[in-house]
């Protein structure tokens, strides 16, 4: 077990300097640069786009600024938003709880929701309940999620007026203590709705699919031959062998905890790390975008290990 | 137990719902007076004067004051200068600010904050205006409220350029100790002059502003100013009809149906010297050829592009300087109009012929940036082109892509483009003036580079005006570019306030928020 954790950790880190690398050269190739952004879309002058060049050390060639930038990150240095003017990692973390919040909150919701759905039509297969579970995860598998979200706003803030429109705090009144703790709850629940719903379909096929293909073992048929009771052979053996891929569909998906999900931020204007990803991406920010990516394909990597540990825990078949 | 567990949760659900709704209402502070205006995003910092930074510039233009500023049909007038005089052909300016406009702190404004400002941006190049200011040689301060420009050339456009973007007048006494701008304190906790100061800016979601009390104008109207920032246009449009917002500007067109029905709301066109236009790259050897370029602006159908594309709120634009400035367009000698068999001719006369598959010319490419409605247009164009045997391939890019390749490498054919024509006609000499810097397709012609000249030379309008259109004249021969729409959209705001900042042409600023009300 101790070979195999180390064997993780290496190759853990080794696709952590592979991704960062790629990103690095990505985002410098790709055409655009932060000095268009900071010169504004109205201005074209050279002396200018020099003089910006300079300051921001993007006149140096790639090769340098990419050693320059691997020495601070591995300090723990990720930089200076060129747009902004402020630590990177500073605007990371003081978005990061907005995000974790929500998208933690929807993953655990529709984790549940979904599971539960799948393992209810799985064991009544073909009957009315999975023929309506399944139609209405087929519907939501199809919806996409900006329009779904928008749908929620018309229906419940301007129509019906019972929730906020957008945003996680009242904009005309700043609460606080237990005020704050429900003006949040509030305006998070059209955003958490739509992911939860957004989400379900993936969950309900998992847990219904694993669930079907393991009770359709034969180990599961010599079980009933023995006589045992259905709830006995599901909680001791079904359950256990099916819900694997839903552990991993879940760690996944924890990964959003850091990129955040960008169309329901921007939909619900969120004041998370999904936006601060895109609008990084429009503003050609570097050292936001380089910060933002190494953060996340760091938490990726840990987050895949902990799944590959936890399997080889969970199923005695894994070899390590 | 695990379907009990299950319907459990969607009865919790629902009752959440249910309870939540019930305690919800829109929370109106009694005696506190809130405007809420929607913003797109994250102010770069509060220092208005180092980038051109489209979202802060509706907040800093009400923190700080400019020597003159622009109102909302983008006409210069007044700020902190009462009146000023031009001498020796444009080449002294000379301003006389008020004497009784003070700064957040206290200490009033005066001309040497006026020449501190503009001689620490002309030092710094990597500040926005750095380099528009080395047209100017020194700044004189004769007295506490008297500031004269010299520069080295003439150029009266420099005052309306006062009033745009990057030149907002800083206090000396803050600023000047030794830091740079950027590392300045001040630079996120601003010290203005303005009607409102900073009161709260919380990253990614509002930033706030109070009343100035003690405005030099008079105490703004409103208590509070709060800039929400809401990226998507739907939501946007959604909260300010459910009245989570009050001011929205630049509607959606597909939206102005709706809100036009709706009482509550206030919609007011707002129309700028932006044309959508073509620009053509005059070193490429079919299009070095006036009769090509001619053709193509005569197949061009402005009038099926403004309908079908922006619902006939952009209206068709044919003069080469926006005719929204009446003074200085020129409505006679314009570019074509739309006339598919006159195309054909121009072509034939010039001695083009169709290939085997009908084409005069083919292989023409524009580049497009996405959204704003452009690509469409650009399929419009390339359709009706074809109808007259000419072949315009689409090319659509994100806009820094597009940036890269049309600004910078200067490697296209015909290129679709935006962009203020303002805040003053000298702006065609930047647009289309020899080696100017946003003259992609390097157009050159030595008499319009001059009348360009002399129209900067003079403050008197009438013989400005006469310059100006003499060279649109010219531009309308040539066709280095072609004006396709004119740039205009709706500004919302709820129908319970008065004095928005666009009904304030001739009295206050574009963005200025100092004489909202409520009715």
């Amino acid at each position: 077990m101790k070979r195999y954790i180390g064997k993780r950790v290496l190759t853990g880190i080794i696709t952590i300097l592979i991704v960062f690398s790629i990103n690095f050269v990505i985002i410098n190739i790709a055409p655009g640069d932060p000095v268009k952004t900071l010169m504004g879309q109205e201005t074209d002058d050279p002396e200018l786009r020099a003089a910006l060049e300079e300051k921001y050390g993007l006149d140096e060639p790639l090769p340098v600024q990419y050693l320059t930038y691997l020495k601070n990150a591995l300090k723990g240095d990720l930089g200076i938003s060129i747009i902004y003017n402020r630590p990177v990692i500073k605007m990371i973390t003081e978005k990061l709880s907005a995000t974790i919040l929500l998208v933690l909150t929807s993953a655990i919701l529709s984790l549940l929701i979904g599971t539960i759905m799948g393992i209810i039509a799985a064991r009544k297969e073909d009957s009315i309940i999975d023929l309506i579970f399944s139609g209405f995860s087929y519907i939501l598998n199809s919806v996409p999620s900006f329009w779904l979200g928008l749908l929620f706003i018309i229906l419940f803030s301007t129509v019906l007026k019972i929730l906020p429109t957008y945003g996680m705090t009242n904009v005309r009144t700043s609460y606080t203590g237990l005020a704050y703790v429900w003006d949040v709850i509030k305006h998070m629940v059209l955003p958490v709705s739509t992911l939860v719903l957004i989400q379900i379909p993936l969950y309900f096929r998992i847990a219904k699919s694993s669930v079907l293909q393991v009770i359709n073992e034969d180990f599961i048929l010599t079980l009933r031959a023995t006589g045992m009771r259905e709830k006995k052979i599901f909680n001791k053996y079904v359950f256990k062998n099916a819900i694997l891929p839903t552990v991993t569909t879940f760690g996944i998906s924890l990964a959003y905890l850091i990129t955040g999900v960008v169309l329901i931020e921007i939909v619900f204007a969120w004041p998370g790390t999904g936006r601060l990803v895109l609008t990084a991406i429009n503003q050609r920010d570097y050292p936001t975008l380089m910060g933002i990516y190494l953060i996340m394909s760091v938490s990726i990597a840990v987050m895949m290990m902990i799944i590959d540990i936890l399997y080889a825990m969970l199923d005695p078949r894994i070899r390590y | 137990m695990k379907r009990k567990l299950f319907l459990s949760m969607v009865i919790f659900i629902l009752v959440g719902v249910v309870v939540l709704g019930s305690s919800f209402s829109v929370n109106a502070q009694s005696g506190d007076k809130t405007l809420i205006v929607r913003a797109m995003g994250d102010p770069m910092s509060f220092n208005p004067d180092t980038l051109a930074d489209d979202f802060a510039y509706a907040i800093v233009q009400n923190i700080y004051n400019r020597i003159v500023k622009l109102d909302a049909s983008k006409q210069v007038i007044p700020d902190l200068a009462t009146e000023w005089d031009v001498e020796e052909e444009g080449k002294r300016i000379i301003f006389h600010l008020r004497d009784d406009a003070h700064w957040h702190d206290g200490e009033p404004v005066t001309s040497e904050d006026v020449k501190y400002t503009f001689d620490t941006i002309k030092e710094n190049s990597s500040y926005y205006f750095s380099s528009r200011l080395q047209i100017v040689d020194s700044i004189e301060t004769p007295d506490d409220y008297t500031v004269i420009f010299n520069l080295n050339k003439s150029d009266v456009s420099f005052i309306a350029d006062l009033g745009w973007y990057a030149t907002f007048v800083l206090p000396e006494h803050v600023f000047n100790n030794g830091q740079d701008w950027e590392d300045n304190p001040a630079t996120m906790d601003p010290v203005g002059s303005g009607p409102f100061k900073l009161s709260e800016f919380k990253q990614g979601q509002s930033i706030t502003l109070i009343a100035n009390e003690d405005y030099h104008e008079g105490a703004p109207k409103m208590d509070r100013i709060i800039f929400s920032i809401i990226p998507d246009d739907a939501t946007a449009v959604q909260a300010l009809v459910n009245g989570s917002i009050d001011v929205l500007e630049g509607v959606p067109s597909a939206n102005v149906p709706e809100l036009k029905a709706n009482d509550d709301i206030r919609l007011v066109l707002n129309e700028y010297p932006s044309p959508m236009r073509i620009l053509f790259n005059l070193n490429h050897e079919t299009l070095a050829d006036v009769n090509v370029r001619r053709a193509i602006a005569t197949a061009i159908n402005r009038e099926e592009i403004s309908q079908k594309i922006f619902a006939g709120i952009q209206p068709p634009e044919y003069n080469m300087y926006p005719a929204l400035i009446e003074w200085a367009s020129n409505s006679e000698d314009t570019a074509p109009h739309y006339d598919p068999e006159k195309a054909v001719q121009i072509l034939e006369d010039a001695g083009y012929e169709k290939d085997e598959d009908g084409f005069y010319i083919s292989g023409l490419t524009i580049d497009v940036f996405e959204g704003y409605g452009y690509p469409d247009a650009a399929k419009l164009m390339s359709s009706t082109l074809e109808e007259v045997g000419i072949e315009l391939i689409v090319q659509v890019h994100e806009f820094n892509a597009w940036n890269e390749k049309v600004a910078i490498q200067k490697d296209f054919m015909l290129e679709l483009q935006g962009g203020f024509m303002g805040p003053d006609p000298a702006a065609l000499q930047k647009r289309f003036g020899t080696g100017a810097p946003s003259n992609f397709g390097e157009y050159s012609n030595k008499e319009y580079d001059e009348l360009l000249a002399k129209g900067v030379s003079t403050g008197d309008r009438e013989e400005r005006a006469k310059y100006y259109k003499e060279a649109q004249t010219i531009l309308a021969e040539d066709l280095p570019y072609l004006p396709i729409v004119a740039y205009a959209a709706y500004d919302a705001n709820n129908a319970r306030f008065k004095n928005l900042p666009i009904d304030g042409a001739g009295k206050w600023g574009w963005q200025e928020y100092t004489f909202t009300d409520l009715k």
